[in-house]
């Protein structure tokens, strides 16, 4: 898969090759926009964190040290990218959306609880709600998997994780998001309706 | 025959196909063996293939390559070592080129770099996560790390950790920024902790907070022996002496409380807080400046104000503040019920205080849900009941706000939902 290695790539970009920043794009925008994705999805801005974040990791490929761990430092320039971002829009953002968890019910709803099978956007909340209640070094690599299917090997690449680590991690995050689920009350039905 | 544990633990890896031809055989075999382990490969599986479906949709889906390509020409690459690079683009590189070509360059990024590891070496020694830095100091202050007891002196630019306490003498000051943005001023004879980046407790003596209107979050706490004080972005001054908690706002609005009930204060307004007063009441101040004059003797050390800002602030990502609503209606609400999602973990939560007001935002009732509720596997509701005097709760629409406390616990919990239970008429 990585027939060309990052640092070649990185060399010739530096050396003035614009196109082999584009093997670099390539190779991790799936990460890249699932990082974006994890911290600021809701708000609709993972394209733009993930365009900002590139740009940001060309101007400064001048001062990586080491090109073959281009992965790693890209992430770590996205959640930057992704902070800031968020800083400078959550304060107006806040006002504009309503809170996710915001819900007004009677009590007549409340005894019955919530009946009928949820909408597939609420499916969707309550999975995000599942991934942010894992443990933080588990997020990231569900994100890249689950969303952007990446393989065990590229999740290594880009958090800078061993392999072994991954697998361990996805496995453990595996059962807890299983079971999470589970306790949401997610039904059988739901699952059975989208296999 | 290969134990269940062991196969249960590569199940994950099984099905996203990151198993050895070697082990998916072994797996396989297993799994058509024992039924307990295959009936668990069958629930991830289902649970696997869902989670896959729903992130489906926002899943990038088309090359952003040329998006990003379209924009490059704009910009340019930092120009600092632009020589090496052209003098890279000259050499093709062999393994003895690449380190030779270093070495022109070296004298020359040496300072960087040996700065870069210095800093590198003591963000990775020093702390995890800092959560704020010293960026004012005056005389000698004593800083001591959580769970130790050694003191050491503080100085300007070093990274503060969650749980790290400082105390100045009587003749020193001292001003930390802490991530947030939000400024922290210590007087003389003053003690306090930095139990996170939102949460500041004075045991004695003075200290004045400007907590930034932008921040990130808008609740900031500061917790004395009397009382705490909850805040939306604003600039005030805490005494703690005799007994009693002073609290000066300068600017904004404060949320003051004790453990009986709570009250806002506003800008030149000031409210004394003790243990078990019932109520608590704002006065006007004439000169509200004077009185926090001694806040201007210290001053940000510009250097490291910068590093403070680049490093402290440009890095946190806090999440937002709970705050819900609920209807009222005809019939009087009895109790606030919350549910959350269980984590599963049975230590480390973080308790929430909970404050409920009107329509008009008047105070009406406040309470705190122990951590030990979180800490519970088996809940995931907890019902807050208002007692019968307080006759308020006929008012239209209540606003509920939920802040965490994190002195015995850090993990926070995610209300999912909020009702408001009524008296059956």
């Amino acid at each position: 898969m990585h027939r060309d290695k990052d640092a070649d790539l990185v060399f010739r970009c530096l050396a003035g090759d614009t196109d082999a920043f584009g093997g670099l794009v390539q190779r991790y925008q799936a990460a890249v926009y699932a990082t974006a994705y994890y911290y600021a999805g809701r708000y609709g801005a993972a394209e733009d964190i993930t365009q900002e974040s590139f740009w940001a990791a060309y101007r400064s490929l001048p001062h990586l040290k080491d090109p073959e761990r281009f992965g790693g430092w890209v992430k770590e320039i996205t959640t930057r990218t992704a902070a800031n971002w968020l800083r400078r829009n959550l304060p107006r953002l806040r006002h504009e959306t309503p809170l996710p968890h915001r819900r007004t019910i009677s009590m007549e709803d409340a005894r019955q609880g919530l009946t009928g099978s949820l909408t597939r956007q609420e499916q969707l909340e309550q999975v995000q709600r599942a991934v942010d209640a894992l443990p933080e070094r588990y997020r990231l690599p569900v994100m890249l998997r689950y969303m952007q299917e990446l393989s065990y090997e590229e999740i290594s690449r880009f958090t800078g994780e061993p392999q072994e680590e991954i697998r361990g991690i996805l496995q453990r995050a595996g059962a807890q998001l299983r079971s999470l689920l589970a306790e949401q009350g997610l039904k059988k039905e739901d699952v059975r309706g989208i296999l | 025959m290969a134990s269940c544990e062991k196969i249960r633990n590569q199940i994950q890896a099984l099905l996203d196909g990151e198993t050895a031809n070697s082990e998916k055989l072994i797996i396989e075999q297993h799994l058509e063996e024992c039924r307990a382990c295959r009936e668990l490969h069958e629930q991830q599986r289902s649970s696997s293939a869902y989670l896959y479906d729903l992130f489906r949709d926002r899943r990038l889906n088309y090359d952003m390559t040329k998006a990003v390509l379209a924009h490059l020409p704009e910009m340019e690459l930092d120009s600092d070592v632009a020589h090496t690079v052209t003098w890279r683009a000259k050499h093709p590189r062999t393994t003895v080129t690449a380190v030779l070509s270093w070495l022109p360059a070296f004298a020359a990024v040496l300072i960087v770099v040996s700065l870069s590891i210095l800093v590198l070496k003591r963000d990775a020694t020093e702390l995890a996560s800092p959560v704020g830095m010293v960026t004012g100091q005056q005389g000698s202050v004593l800083t001591s790390k959580a769970a130790l007891t050694d003191k050491a002196p503080a100085e300007v630019c070093a990274m503060v950790g969650a749980q790290d306490r400082f105390e100045t003498d009587g003749a020193s000051r001292l001003l930390i920024g802490l991530a947030g943005r939000s400024y922290v001023k210590a007087d003389e004879n003053t003690r306090f902790r930095v139990t996170n980046p939102r949460e500041v407790i004075v045991e004695k003596g003075q200290a004045w907070f400007d907590v930034a209107k932008d921040a990130q979050r808008s609740d900031f706490r500061v917790v004395t022996p009397d009382g705490a004080i909850t805040v939306f972005g604003t600039i005030f001054n805490v005494q703690v002496r005799d007994g009693k908690t002073i609290v000066t706002v300068v600017e904004g609005e404060v949320q003051v409380e004790n453990d009986r009930t709570f009250t806002a204060v506003k800008g030149s307004h000031q409210v004394e807080v003790a243990l078990g007063m019932k109520k608590l009441a704002s006065v006007p101040v004439a000169d509200v400046k004077m009185l926090t004059a001694w806040a201007s003797t210290i001053q940000p050390d510009p250097i490291a104000d910068k590093e403070f800002k680049d490093k402290i602030v440009a890095a946190s990502v806090i999440p937002a503040s709970q705050v819900f609503v609920v209807e009222g209606g005809e019939n009087k609400i009895r109790s606030i019920e919350f549910h959350w999602e269980n984590d599963q973990l049975t230590t480390g939560h973080c308790g929430y205080h909970v404050y409920i007001s009107d329509d008009r935002m008047n105070p009406l009732v406040k309470c705190f849900i122990s951590p030990d509720v979180f800490n519970d596997p088996a809940r995931q509701s907890y019902e807050v009941a208002v007692s019968p005097e307080q006759e308020l709760l006929e008012s239209g629409i209540l606003h509920i706000s939920v802040l965490p406390d994190y002195r015995m616990g850090t993990q926070e919990t995610q209300f999912v939902r909020v009702y408001g239970l009524r008296t059956p008429s």
